[in-house]
Protein backbone atom coordinates (compact mmCIF):
# COMPACT_ATOMS: atom_id res chain seq x y z
CA UNK A 1 0.00 0.00 0.00
CA UNK A 2 2.74 2.40 1.05
CA UNK A 3 4.93 1.49 -1.91
CA UNK A 4 1.98 2.03 -4.26
CA UNK A 5 1.46 5.48 -2.81
CA UNK A 6 5.16 6.26 -3.21
CA UNK A 7 5.10 5.15 -6.83
CA UNK A 8 1.98 7.19 -7.53
CA UNK A 9 3.50 10.26 -5.91
CA UNK A 10 6.75 9.88 -7.81
CA UNK A 11 4.81 9.37 -11.01
CA UNK A 12 3.01 12.67 -10.57
CA UNK A 13 6.32 14.45 -10.04
CA UNK A 14 8.08 12.84 -12.96
CA UNK A 15 9.95 15.42 -15.02
CA UNK A 16 9.42 14.66 -18.69
CA UNK A 17 11.96 17.26 -19.81
CA UNK A 18 9.68 18.46 -22.58
CA UNK A 19 11.02 21.60 -24.28
CA UNK A 20 7.91 23.49 -23.21
CA UNK A 21 7.16 26.39 -20.90
CA UNK A 22 4.15 28.37 -19.76
CA UNK A 23 4.66 31.88 -21.12
CA UNK A 24 2.96 34.52 -18.99
CA UNK A 25 2.70 38.11 -20.08
CA UNK A 26 0.58 41.20 -20.49
CA UNK A 27 -1.43 42.45 -23.42
CA UNK A 28 -2.21 46.14 -23.74
CA UNK A 29 -5.13 47.34 -25.81
CA UNK A 30 -5.18 51.07 -26.56
CA UNK A 31 -8.27 52.97 -25.55
CA UNK A 32 -8.75 53.81 -29.23
CA UNK A 33 -9.38 50.11 -29.93
CA UNK A 34 -12.24 50.21 -27.45
CA UNK A 35 -13.71 53.33 -28.99
CA UNK A 36 -16.28 52.93 -31.74
CA UNK A 37 -18.73 55.02 -33.66
CA UNK A 38 -22.21 53.64 -33.11
CA UNK A 39 -25.17 53.69 -35.48
CA UNK A 40 -26.69 56.38 -33.27
CA UNK A 41 -23.87 58.71 -34.34
CA UNK A 42 -22.34 58.66 -30.90
CA UNK A 43 -18.67 57.73 -30.37
CA UNK A 44 -18.29 55.58 -27.28
CA UNK A 45 -15.32 54.07 -25.41
CA UNK A 46 -16.36 50.75 -23.94
CA UNK A 47 -14.24 47.64 -23.14
CA UNK A 48 -17.07 45.53 -24.48
CA UNK A 49 -15.85 46.55 -27.96
CA UNK A 50 -12.62 44.64 -27.29
CA UNK A 51 -13.06 41.43 -29.21
CA UNK A 52 -11.14 38.21 -28.70
CA UNK A 53 -7.37 38.74 -28.70
CA UNK A 54 -5.37 35.95 -30.29
CA UNK A 55 -1.78 35.54 -29.14
CA UNK A 56 0.87 33.18 -30.43
CA UNK A 57 4.60 32.57 -30.17
CA UNK A 58 6.38 32.58 -33.52
CA UNK A 59 9.87 32.22 -34.95
CA UNK A 60 9.91 35.86 -36.05
CA UNK A 61 7.94 38.80 -37.41
CA UNK A 62 7.58 39.60 -41.11
CA UNK A 63 7.16 43.33 -41.78
CA UNK A 64 7.11 43.02 -45.56
CA UNK A 65 4.49 40.58 -46.77
CA UNK A 66 1.41 42.40 -45.42
CA UNK A 67 0.43 45.93 -44.56
CA UNK A 68 1.06 45.21 -40.89
CA UNK A 69 3.50 43.13 -38.81
CA UNK A 70 2.72 39.46 -39.34
CA UNK A 71 4.38 36.26 -38.10
CA UNK A 72 7.04 34.83 -40.39
CA UNK A 73 5.54 32.19 -42.67
CA UNK A 74 6.64 28.89 -44.14
CA UNK A 75 6.39 28.24 -47.88
CA UNK A 76 3.14 29.00 -49.70
CA UNK A 77 1.81 25.60 -50.76
CA UNK A 78 -1.34 26.57 -52.61
CA UNK A 79 -1.90 29.83 -54.40
CA UNK A 80 -4.96 30.96 -52.52
CA UNK A 81 -3.63 30.56 -48.96
CA UNK A 82 -0.74 32.21 -47.17
CA UNK A 83 2.05 30.09 -45.73
CA UNK A 84 1.71 28.46 -42.33
CA UNK A 85 3.20 30.50 -39.48
CA UNK A 86 3.92 27.33 -37.46
CA UNK A 87 3.22 28.83 -34.02
CA UNK A 88 5.07 27.31 -31.06
CA UNK A 89 2.03 27.86 -28.88
CA UNK A 90 -0.91 30.16 -28.47
CA UNK A 91 -3.84 31.37 -26.43
CA UNK A 92 -6.54 34.01 -26.47
CA UNK A 93 -7.72 36.71 -24.12
CA UNK A 94 -11.45 36.13 -24.24
CA UNK A 95 -13.09 33.39 -26.27
CA UNK A 96 -16.39 32.88 -28.02
CA UNK A 97 -19.09 31.55 -25.79
CA UNK A 98 -22.60 30.58 -26.75
CA UNK A 99 -24.95 32.98 -25.02
CA UNK A 100 -28.10 30.85 -25.06
CA UNK A 101 -29.81 32.38 -28.12
CA UNK A 102 -29.10 31.35 -31.70
CA UNK A 103 -28.98 35.03 -32.64
CA UNK A 104 -25.97 35.49 -30.36
CA UNK A 105 -23.86 32.68 -31.82
CA UNK A 106 -20.38 34.00 -32.65
CA UNK A 107 -21.13 37.40 -31.12
CA UNK A 108 -20.37 37.04 -27.41
CA UNK A 109 -16.85 36.90 -25.97
CA UNK A 110 -15.98 35.88 -22.41
CA UNK A 111 -14.60 38.45 -19.97
CA UNK A 112 -16.48 41.39 -21.48
CA UNK A 113 -19.94 41.40 -19.88
CA UNK A 114 -20.95 41.80 -16.23
CA UNK A 115 -24.39 40.24 -16.43
CA UNK A 116 -27.34 39.48 -18.69
CA UNK A 117 -28.52 43.09 -18.72
CA UNK A 118 -25.05 44.15 -19.84
CA UNK A 119 -25.31 41.87 -22.88
CA UNK A 120 -28.77 43.14 -23.76
CA UNK A 121 -27.67 46.78 -23.45
CA UNK A 122 -24.59 46.21 -25.60
CA UNK A 123 -26.51 44.80 -28.53
CA UNK A 124 -29.24 47.39 -28.11
CA UNK A 125 -26.53 50.02 -28.52
CA UNK A 126 -25.38 48.33 -31.73
CA UNK A 127 -28.99 48.58 -32.95
CA UNK A 128 -29.06 44.81 -33.30
CA UNK A 129 -31.05 43.87 -30.19
CA UNK A 130 -31.04 40.32 -28.85
CA UNK A 131 -34.00 38.29 -30.08
CA UNK A 132 -35.10 34.86 -28.97
CA UNK A 133 -35.45 31.89 -31.28
CA UNK A 134 -38.92 33.12 -32.31
CA UNK A 135 -37.52 36.48 -33.37
CA UNK A 136 -39.01 38.34 -30.40
CA UNK A 137 -36.77 40.92 -28.77
CA UNK A 138 -35.47 39.98 -25.34
CA UNK A 139 -35.80 43.01 -23.11
CA UNK A 140 -35.69 41.47 -19.68
CA UNK A 141 -32.52 40.12 -18.03
CA UNK A 142 -34.47 37.49 -16.12
CA UNK A 143 -35.97 36.19 -19.39
CA UNK A 144 -32.42 35.89 -20.71
CA UNK A 145 -31.36 34.12 -17.55
CA UNK A 146 -34.26 31.69 -17.73
CA UNK A 147 -33.46 30.88 -21.36
CA UNK A 148 -29.88 30.13 -20.38
CA UNK A 149 -30.87 27.92 -17.48
CA UNK A 150 -33.16 25.95 -19.77
CA UNK A 151 -30.66 25.69 -22.58
CA UNK A 152 -27.71 24.57 -20.49
CA UNK A 153 -29.72 22.78 -17.78
CA UNK A 154 -27.98 25.21 -15.40
CA UNK A 155 -28.98 26.36 -11.95
CA UNK A 156 -26.66 29.30 -11.31
CA UNK A 157 -25.09 32.26 -13.10
CA UNK A 158 -21.62 30.96 -12.19
CA UNK A 159 -22.16 28.34 -14.87
CA UNK A 160 -22.41 31.04 -17.56
CA UNK A 161 -18.91 31.71 -18.85
CA UNK A 162 -19.94 34.79 -20.82
CA UNK A 163 -20.88 36.89 -17.80
CA UNK A 164 -18.88 37.77 -14.71
CA UNK A 165 -15.77 39.78 -13.98
CA UNK A 166 -14.25 42.13 -16.56
CA UNK A 167 -11.01 40.72 -17.93
CA UNK A 168 -9.35 44.12 -18.36
CA UNK A 169 -8.16 46.87 -16.04
CA UNK A 170 -7.38 50.43 -17.09
CA UNK A 171 -3.69 51.35 -16.73
CA UNK A 172 -2.10 54.73 -16.01
CA UNK A 173 -2.15 55.64 -19.72
CA UNK A 174 -5.88 55.02 -19.92
CA UNK A 175 -5.35 51.85 -21.98
CA UNK A 176 -6.74 48.42 -21.20
CA UNK A 177 -4.50 45.69 -19.80
CA UNK A 178 -4.98 41.98 -19.26
CA UNK A 179 -2.68 39.16 -18.29
CA UNK A 180 -2.34 35.97 -20.31
CA UNK A 181 -0.66 32.60 -20.08
CA UNK A 182 0.33 30.54 -23.10
CA UNK A 183 0.48 27.09 -21.56
CA UNK A 184 2.77 24.36 -22.88
CA UNK A 185 4.47 26.55 -25.45
CA UNK A 186 7.54 25.11 -27.16
CA UNK A 187 10.30 27.18 -25.59
CA UNK A 188 12.54 28.62 -28.30
CA UNK A 189 14.80 31.42 -27.13
CA UNK A 190 14.28 34.57 -29.15
CA UNK A 191 10.76 33.72 -30.26
CA UNK A 192 8.30 36.59 -30.69
CA UNK A 193 4.88 36.81 -29.15
CA UNK A 194 2.47 38.46 -31.55
CA UNK A 195 -1.26 38.80 -31.74
CA UNK A 196 -4.25 40.76 -32.85
CA UNK A 197 -7.68 41.79 -31.70
CA UNK A 198 -10.68 40.83 -33.77
CA UNK A 199 -12.95 43.88 -33.58
CA UNK A 200 -16.73 43.41 -33.68
CA UNK A 201 -18.56 44.40 -36.84
CA UNK A 202 -20.39 47.69 -36.41
CA UNK A 203 -22.11 48.70 -39.60
CA UNK A 204 -23.77 52.09 -39.37
CA UNK A 205 -26.27 51.47 -42.16
CA UNK A 206 -27.09 47.76 -42.08
CA UNK A 207 -27.13 46.89 -38.40
CA UNK A 208 -28.49 43.34 -38.63
CA UNK A 209 -25.04 41.75 -38.43
CA UNK A 210 -23.57 44.05 -35.82
CA UNK A 211 -21.54 42.39 -33.11
CA UNK A 212 -20.26 39.56 -35.33
CA UNK A 213 -16.59 38.58 -35.56
CA UNK A 214 -14.57 37.48 -38.59
CA UNK A 215 -12.65 34.84 -36.60
CA UNK A 216 -15.77 32.90 -35.66
CA UNK A 217 -16.97 30.04 -37.84
CA UNK A 218 -20.76 30.08 -37.75
CA UNK A 219 -20.90 26.68 -39.44
CA UNK A 220 -18.97 24.82 -36.76
CA UNK A 221 -18.96 24.12 -33.06
CA UNK A 222 -21.47 22.21 -31.00
CA UNK A 223 -24.64 21.46 -32.92
CA UNK A 224 -27.71 21.21 -30.73
CA UNK A 225 -30.71 19.55 -32.34
CA UNK A 226 -34.24 19.91 -31.03
CA UNK A 227 -36.86 18.19 -33.16
CA UNK A 228 -36.45 19.73 -36.60
CA UNK A 229 -34.38 22.66 -35.35
CA UNK A 230 -30.64 22.40 -35.69
CA UNK A 231 -27.88 24.98 -35.73
CA UNK A 232 -24.27 25.53 -34.74
CA UNK A 233 -23.07 27.40 -31.68
CA UNK A 234 -20.01 28.68 -33.56
CA UNK A 235 -16.35 28.46 -32.71
CA UNK A 236 -13.08 30.10 -33.65
CA UNK A 237 -11.45 28.99 -36.90
CA UNK A 238 -8.88 26.35 -36.05
CA UNK A 239 -6.15 27.97 -38.17
CA UNK A 240 -6.55 31.50 -36.76
CA UNK A 241 -2.92 31.50 -35.58
CA UNK A 242 -1.57 29.46 -38.50
CA UNK A 243 -2.86 31.83 -41.20
CA UNK A 244 -3.94 34.99 -39.33
CA UNK A 245 -3.99 37.21 -42.41
CA UNK A 246 -7.09 35.34 -43.58
CA UNK A 247 -9.04 36.74 -40.65
CA UNK A 248 -7.63 40.25 -40.14
CA UNK A 249 -9.87 42.98 -41.53
CA UNK A 250 -10.22 46.71 -41.29
CA UNK A 251 -10.90 47.81 -37.73
CA UNK A 252 -8.82 45.04 -36.13
CA UNK A 253 -5.80 45.93 -33.99
CA UNK A 254 -2.45 44.26 -34.53
CA UNK A 255 0.60 43.97 -32.27
CA UNK A 256 3.81 45.71 -33.16
CA UNK A 257 7.13 43.88 -32.83
CA UNK A 258 9.27 45.28 -30.03
CA UNK A 259 11.96 44.07 -27.66
CA UNK A 260 9.21 43.45 -25.10
CA UNK A 261 7.58 40.80 -27.27
CA UNK A 262 10.70 38.63 -27.53
CA UNK A 263 10.90 35.73 -25.11
CA UNK A 264 14.27 34.67 -23.73
CA UNK A 265 15.36 32.79 -20.65
CA UNK A 266 16.30 34.47 -17.37
CA UNK A 267 17.45 33.11 -14.04
CA UNK A 268 14.89 33.26 -11.29
CA UNK A 269 15.49 33.56 -7.54
CA UNK A 270 15.88 29.81 -7.21
CA UNK A 271 18.52 29.73 -9.91
CA UNK A 272 16.25 28.10 -12.48
CA UNK A 273 16.11 29.34 -16.05
CA UNK A 274 12.60 30.59 -16.75
CA UNK A 275 11.07 32.46 -19.69
CA UNK A 276 10.81 36.24 -19.63
CA UNK A 277 7.36 37.84 -19.52
CA UNK A 278 6.45 39.50 -22.82
CA UNK A 279 4.34 42.64 -23.08
CA UNK A 280 2.28 42.80 -26.26
CA UNK A 281 0.87 46.14 -27.38
CA UNK A 282 -1.91 46.05 -29.95
CA UNK A 283 -1.00 49.52 -31.12
CA UNK A 284 -1.55 49.24 -34.87
CA UNK A 285 -5.10 49.98 -35.85
CA UNK A 286 -5.16 48.11 -39.13
CA UNK A 287 -7.22 49.47 -41.96
CA UNK A 288 -9.07 51.92 -39.77
CA UNK A 289 -9.88 54.01 -42.82
CA UNK A 290 -11.95 51.04 -44.05
CA UNK A 291 -13.78 50.57 -40.80
CA UNK A 292 -17.25 51.79 -40.01
CA UNK B 1 12.84 -31.20 -18.51
CA UNK B 2 9.45 -32.30 -19.70
CA UNK B 3 8.16 -28.80 -19.10
CA UNK B 4 10.96 -27.33 -21.17
CA UNK B 5 10.23 -29.77 -23.95
CA UNK B 6 6.55 -28.86 -23.99
CA UNK B 7 7.42 -25.21 -23.95
CA UNK B 8 9.75 -25.58 -26.92
CA UNK B 9 7.15 -27.60 -28.79
CA UNK B 10 4.53 -24.93 -28.11
CA UNK B 11 6.90 -22.23 -29.26
CA UNK B 12 7.66 -24.01 -32.51
CA UNK B 13 3.97 -24.69 -33.12
CA UNK B 14 3.06 -21.08 -32.36
CA UNK B 15 5.76 -19.68 -34.63
CA UNK B 16 4.87 -22.03 -37.45
CA UNK B 17 1.20 -21.23 -37.18
CA UNK B 18 1.97 -17.51 -37.31
CA UNK B 19 3.96 -17.99 -40.48
CA UNK B 20 1.16 -19.99 -42.00
CA UNK B 21 -1.46 -17.43 -41.07
CA UNK B 22 0.68 -14.61 -42.43
CA UNK B 23 1.18 -16.43 -45.70
CA UNK B 24 -2.52 -17.05 -46.00
CA UNK B 25 -3.29 -13.33 -45.93
CA UNK B 26 -0.47 -12.20 -48.16
CA UNK B 27 -1.46 -11.37 -51.74
CA UNK B 28 -0.27 -13.62 -54.51
CA UNK B 29 2.58 -12.44 -56.71
CA UNK B 30 1.44 -11.97 -60.31
CA UNK B 31 2.71 -10.40 -63.50
CA UNK B 32 0.90 -7.16 -62.62
CA UNK B 33 3.53 -4.57 -61.65
CA UNK B 34 3.99 -3.51 -58.05
CA UNK B 35 5.21 -0.06 -59.07
CA UNK B 36 5.08 1.53 -62.50
CA UNK B 37 5.01 4.90 -64.17
CA UNK B 38 2.19 5.66 -66.59
CA UNK B 39 3.99 8.66 -68.03
CA UNK B 40 2.43 11.97 -68.98
CA UNK B 41 -1.30 12.27 -69.49
CA UNK B 42 -2.69 15.28 -71.32
CA UNK B 43 -5.66 16.90 -69.55
CA UNK B 44 -8.66 16.39 -71.82
CA UNK B 45 -11.42 18.98 -72.01
CA UNK B 46 -15.15 18.38 -71.80
CA UNK B 47 -15.84 18.68 -75.52
CA UNK B 48 -13.11 16.22 -76.55
CA UNK B 49 -14.02 13.78 -73.82
CA UNK B 50 -17.70 13.93 -74.74
CA UNK B 51 -16.82 13.20 -78.34
CA UNK B 52 -14.73 10.19 -77.28
CA UNK B 53 -17.29 8.61 -74.98
CA UNK B 54 -17.87 5.68 -77.33
CA UNK B 55 -14.30 4.47 -76.98
CA UNK B 56 -12.14 5.89 -74.23
CA UNK B 57 -9.36 3.46 -75.17
CA UNK B 58 -8.93 5.49 -78.33
CA UNK B 59 -7.52 8.40 -76.34
CA UNK B 60 -4.52 6.84 -74.55
CA UNK B 61 -2.87 10.25 -74.29
CA UNK B 62 -5.53 11.24 -71.75
CA UNK B 63 -7.12 8.05 -70.43
CA UNK B 64 -5.20 5.10 -69.04
CA UNK B 65 -6.34 1.66 -67.93
CA UNK B 66 -3.79 -0.41 -66.02
CA UNK B 67 -3.11 -3.09 -63.45
CA UNK B 68 -1.30 -3.11 -60.15
CA UNK B 69 -0.11 -6.12 -58.22
CA UNK B 70 1.62 -7.18 -55.04
CA UNK B 71 5.24 -6.58 -54.17
CA UNK B 72 7.79 -9.12 -53.07
CA UNK B 73 8.38 -7.42 -49.75
CA UNK B 74 5.38 -6.87 -47.49
CA UNK B 75 4.83 -3.59 -45.70
CA UNK B 76 5.74 -1.31 -48.61
CA UNK B 77 3.11 0.53 -50.60
CA UNK B 78 3.13 0.10 -54.35
CA UNK B 79 1.25 2.01 -56.98
CA UNK B 80 1.44 3.98 -60.20
CA UNK B 81 2.47 7.52 -60.99
CA UNK B 82 1.59 9.85 -63.82
CA UNK B 83 2.47 13.38 -64.74
CA UNK B 84 0.48 16.21 -66.27
CA UNK B 85 1.14 19.84 -67.05
CA UNK B 86 -0.76 22.59 -65.27
CA UNK B 87 -3.43 24.05 -67.56
CA UNK B 88 -3.80 27.40 -65.83
CA UNK B 89 -7.16 26.37 -64.44
CA UNK B 90 -8.77 23.58 -62.47
CA UNK B 91 -7.79 20.00 -63.30
CA UNK B 92 -9.58 16.88 -62.08
CA UNK B 93 -7.67 13.65 -61.50
CA UNK B 94 -10.13 10.77 -61.39
CA UNK B 95 -9.33 7.11 -60.67
CA UNK B 96 -11.69 4.15 -60.78
CA UNK B 97 -10.38 1.00 -59.07
CA UNK B 98 -12.21 -2.28 -59.60
CA UNK B 99 -14.78 -3.45 -58.79
CA UNK B 100 -18.26 -2.11 -58.58
CA UNK B 101 -19.17 0.31 -55.86
CA UNK B 102 -21.95 0.00 -53.47
CA UNK B 103 -21.70 0.41 -49.89
CA UNK B 104 -22.96 -2.40 -47.73
CA UNK B 105 -19.41 -3.50 -47.07
CA UNK B 106 -18.31 0.01 -46.20
CA UNK B 107 -21.01 1.92 -44.47
CA UNK B 108 -23.99 0.59 -42.63
CA UNK B 109 -24.94 4.17 -41.88
CA UNK B 110 -26.25 4.69 -45.40
CA UNK B 111 -28.22 1.51 -45.32
CA UNK B 112 -30.82 2.67 -47.78
CA UNK B 113 -32.54 0.45 -50.31
CA UNK B 114 -29.85 0.53 -52.96
CA UNK B 115 -27.23 -0.62 -50.50
CA UNK B 116 -29.11 -3.58 -49.07
CA UNK B 117 -27.95 -6.31 -51.42
CA UNK B 118 -24.60 -7.93 -50.87
CA UNK B 119 -21.69 -7.01 -53.03
CA UNK B 120 -18.91 -9.52 -53.45
CA UNK B 121 -16.19 -7.78 -51.51
CA UNK B 122 -13.35 -10.08 -52.56
CA UNK B 123 -13.07 -8.39 -55.94
CA UNK B 124 -12.83 -4.84 -54.59
CA UNK B 125 -9.58 -2.95 -54.55
CA UNK B 126 -8.67 0.49 -53.33
CA UNK B 127 -6.41 3.21 -54.66
CA UNK B 128 -5.58 6.40 -52.78
CA UNK B 129 -4.64 9.46 -54.81
CA UNK B 130 -2.31 12.30 -53.98
CA UNK B 131 -1.26 15.07 -56.36
CA UNK B 132 1.38 17.74 -56.06
CA UNK B 133 4.06 19.54 -57.97
CA UNK B 134 6.52 17.09 -59.49
CA UNK B 135 9.34 19.09 -57.92
CA UNK B 136 8.09 18.14 -54.46
CA UNK B 137 7.61 14.42 -55.16
CA UNK B 138 9.95 12.28 -53.07
CA UNK B 139 9.48 8.98 -54.91
CA UNK B 140 11.17 7.59 -58.01
CA UNK B 141 8.62 7.03 -60.80
CA UNK B 142 8.59 3.40 -61.80
CA UNK B 143 10.88 2.41 -58.95
CA UNK B 144 9.48 3.52 -55.62
CA UNK B 145 6.33 5.22 -54.40
CA UNK B 146 6.89 8.43 -52.43
CA UNK B 147 4.88 11.35 -51.11
CA UNK B 148 4.82 15.13 -51.11
CA UNK B 149 6.10 15.74 -47.62
CA UNK B 150 9.07 17.95 -46.91
CA UNK B 151 10.72 19.57 -43.94
CA UNK B 152 10.81 23.32 -43.44
CA UNK B 153 13.21 24.86 -40.93
CA UNK B 154 12.06 28.21 -39.58
CA UNK B 155 14.17 31.24 -38.70
CA UNK B 156 14.81 29.87 -35.21
CA UNK B 157 16.08 26.56 -36.54
CA UNK B 158 12.96 24.61 -35.58
CA UNK B 159 11.96 21.97 -38.15
CA UNK B 160 8.33 21.66 -39.27
CA UNK B 161 6.67 19.07 -41.48
CA UNK B 162 5.22 20.43 -44.73
CA UNK B 163 2.58 18.69 -46.82
CA UNK B 164 2.59 19.59 -50.52
CA UNK B 165 -0.16 17.16 -51.50
CA UNK B 166 -2.89 19.28 -53.06
CA UNK B 167 -5.37 16.45 -53.57
CA UNK B 168 -8.03 16.89 -50.90
CA UNK B 169 -11.32 15.02 -50.85
CA UNK B 170 -14.20 15.67 -48.54
CA UNK B 171 -15.29 12.56 -46.70
CA UNK B 172 -18.21 11.62 -44.50
CA UNK B 173 -16.62 13.36 -41.50
CA UNK B 174 -15.02 16.25 -43.39
CA UNK B 175 -11.71 16.50 -45.15
CA UNK B 176 -9.16 15.31 -45.96
CA UNK B 177 -10.38 11.84 -46.77
CA UNK B 178 -9.91 8.99 -49.21
CA UNK B 179 -12.64 7.12 -51.02
CA UNK B 180 -13.52 3.61 -49.90
CA UNK B 181 -12.88 0.29 -51.56
CA UNK B 182 -13.90 0.07 -55.21
CA UNK B 183 -15.06 3.66 -55.10
CA UNK B 184 -14.07 6.21 -57.68
CA UNK B 185 -11.46 8.53 -56.15
CA UNK B 186 -11.00 12.03 -57.48
CA UNK B 187 -9.81 15.48 -56.56
CA UNK B 188 -9.61 18.89 -58.13
CA UNK B 189 -6.30 20.71 -58.43
CA UNK B 190 -6.04 24.46 -58.96
CA UNK B 191 -3.19 25.06 -61.40
CA UNK B 192 -4.04 28.71 -62.06
CA UNK B 193 -0.71 29.96 -60.73
CA UNK B 194 1.36 27.29 -62.45
CA UNK B 195 0.35 26.82 -66.11
CA UNK B 196 2.77 24.52 -67.89
CA UNK B 197 4.39 23.37 -64.66
CA UNK B 198 4.50 19.60 -64.20
CA UNK B 199 2.41 17.87 -61.57
CA UNK B 200 2.68 14.27 -60.40
CA UNK B 201 -0.29 12.14 -59.38
CA UNK B 202 0.42 9.16 -57.15
CA UNK B 203 -2.03 6.27 -57.28
CA UNK B 204 -1.12 4.33 -54.16
CA UNK B 205 -2.27 0.73 -53.94
CA UNK B 206 -4.13 0.73 -50.65
CA UNK B 207 -5.81 -2.66 -51.07
CA UNK B 208 -5.59 -5.39 -53.69
CA UNK B 209 -8.66 -7.53 -54.46
CA UNK B 210 -8.47 -10.69 -52.39
CA UNK B 211 -9.66 -12.93 -55.21
CA UNK B 212 -6.74 -12.56 -57.63
CA UNK B 213 -4.37 -9.94 -56.14
CA UNK B 214 -4.63 -7.91 -59.33
CA UNK B 215 -6.08 -4.42 -59.12
CA UNK B 216 -7.50 -3.19 -62.42
CA UNK B 217 -8.13 0.52 -62.64
CA UNK B 218 -8.77 3.41 -64.96
CA UNK B 219 -7.40 6.93 -64.56
CA UNK B 220 -7.98 10.19 -66.37
CA UNK B 221 -6.83 13.80 -66.11
CA UNK B 222 -9.70 16.12 -66.96
CA UNK B 223 -9.21 19.74 -67.94
CA UNK B 224 -11.89 21.38 -65.80
CA UNK B 225 -13.92 20.93 -62.64
CA UNK B 226 -14.64 17.44 -61.34
CA UNK B 227 -18.36 18.14 -61.42
CA UNK B 228 -18.14 18.68 -65.19
CA UNK B 229 -16.57 15.33 -66.15
CA UNK B 230 -18.95 13.85 -68.77
CA UNK B 231 -20.19 10.26 -68.96
CA UNK B 232 -22.88 8.35 -70.85
CA UNK B 233 -26.05 8.14 -68.79
CA UNK B 234 -28.92 5.66 -68.78
CA UNK B 235 -30.63 7.26 -71.77
CA UNK B 236 -27.49 7.29 -73.87
CA UNK B 237 -27.15 10.99 -73.24
CA UNK B 238 -24.33 12.78 -71.50
CA UNK B 239 -24.36 13.48 -67.78
CA UNK B 240 -21.69 15.18 -65.72
CA UNK B 241 -20.00 14.37 -62.46
CA UNK B 242 -17.26 12.18 -61.01
CA UNK B 243 -19.03 8.83 -60.77
CA UNK B 244 -18.28 5.13 -61.15
CA UNK B 245 -19.51 5.45 -64.71
CA UNK B 246 -16.90 7.94 -65.97
CA UNK B 247 -14.28 5.23 -66.62
CA UNK B 248 -16.37 2.16 -67.55
CA UNK B 249 -15.27 -1.46 -67.65
CA UNK B 250 -11.99 -0.95 -65.79
CA UNK B 251 -11.62 -4.73 -65.47
CA UNK B 252 -11.94 -5.54 -69.17
CA UNK B 253 -10.08 -2.49 -70.42
CA UNK B 254 -7.16 -2.87 -68.02
CA UNK B 255 -6.47 -6.57 -68.44
CA UNK B 256 -4.16 -7.12 -71.46
CA UNK B 257 -5.95 -10.40 -72.14
CA UNK B 258 -9.37 -8.81 -72.10
CA UNK B 259 -12.16 -9.55 -69.70
CA UNK B 260 -11.27 -12.66 -67.63
CA UNK B 261 -13.84 -15.47 -67.67
CA UNK B 262 -14.50 -15.28 -63.96
CA UNK B 263 -15.37 -11.59 -64.29
CA UNK B 264 -17.28 -11.75 -67.54
CA UNK B 265 -20.23 -10.30 -65.68
CA UNK B 266 -18.44 -7.02 -64.93
CA UNK B 267 -19.62 -4.77 -67.82
CA UNK B 268 -23.21 -5.84 -67.49
CA UNK B 269 -23.31 -5.32 -63.74
CA UNK B 270 -21.60 -1.95 -64.01
CA UNK B 271 -24.02 -0.97 -66.73
CA UNK B 272 -26.89 -1.96 -64.45
CA UNK B 273 -25.43 0.24 -61.75
CA UNK B 274 -24.94 3.18 -64.11
CA UNK B 275 -28.34 2.93 -65.73
CA UNK B 276 -30.21 3.58 -62.56
CA UNK B 277 -30.25 2.07 -59.15
CA UNK B 278 -31.61 0.18 -57.39
CA UNK B 279 -34.07 -1.44 -59.75
CA UNK B 280 -31.62 -2.53 -62.42
CA UNK B 281 -29.11 -3.96 -59.96
CA UNK B 282 -31.86 -5.79 -58.11
CA UNK B 283 -33.12 -7.22 -61.34
CA UNK B 284 -29.62 -8.14 -62.50
CA UNK B 285 -28.65 -9.76 -59.22
CA UNK B 286 -31.87 -11.73 -59.05
CA UNK B 287 -31.33 -13.10 -62.54
CA UNK B 288 -27.57 -13.59 -62.18
CA UNK B 289 -26.72 -14.77 -58.68
CA UNK B 290 -23.01 -15.22 -58.21
CA UNK B 291 -22.25 -12.99 -61.20
CA UNK B 292 -20.87 -10.12 -59.16
CA UNK B 293 -23.68 -10.50 -56.64
CA UNK B 294 -23.91 -12.84 -53.70
CA UNK B 295 -25.70 -16.11 -54.30
CA UNK B 296 -28.46 -15.31 -51.88
CA UNK B 297 -32.12 -14.91 -52.50
CA UNK B 298 -32.31 -11.55 -50.81
CA UNK B 299 -32.74 -9.23 -53.72
CA UNK B 300 -35.55 -6.82 -53.62
CA UNK B 301 -38.18 -6.72 -56.28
Amino acid sequence: MVSTLVILTLGCAFEENLPEADISGTVIVPAAAATRLLPSGETVEDPRFIGPIYLGAFSGIDDVSFGYPHPAMGPIVTGDEPGNTFPYGGTSVGRFDYACYQELACKVVTGRFKDYADVLAYFKGLENPVVDDNGIEVTNASTFQQACYEYFYATSDEEMAFIGADQFKVNADGDYEASFTMAHTVMVEGMSVWGWMDAPLIDLANTSGNGAFSTCDTGAGREPTTYDESYFEGRVYSDALNTPSQYIYGGDWVASATEDTIVTLKEDAAGDMVPTNPTVRLDIGFGLEDAE
Amino acid sequence: MRTHGLFLLSLVAFTTSCVNVRDRFRPVLTDAPFVYDIGELAPINEADLTAAQEDLLAIPESVHYGQLGAGVNPGIFGGATLQFAGTGGNVCVIVDPESMFWNKQISTQSNTVQYKYDDIYTDDGDIDVSVGLTAYYTGSPGQEIGDFEAEFTDASGVPHQLEFNECVQTGYFGDPAHAGRGTVEYCQIDTSLRPGVMYTAVLETFALPIDDSILNFGVMVFDGNCQDVPWVDQDGGISNGPTECVLPNEVGNADPNGLPDDKAWFPELESAYCTGKPAQINSYCKDNPGQGCQEEDIYLE
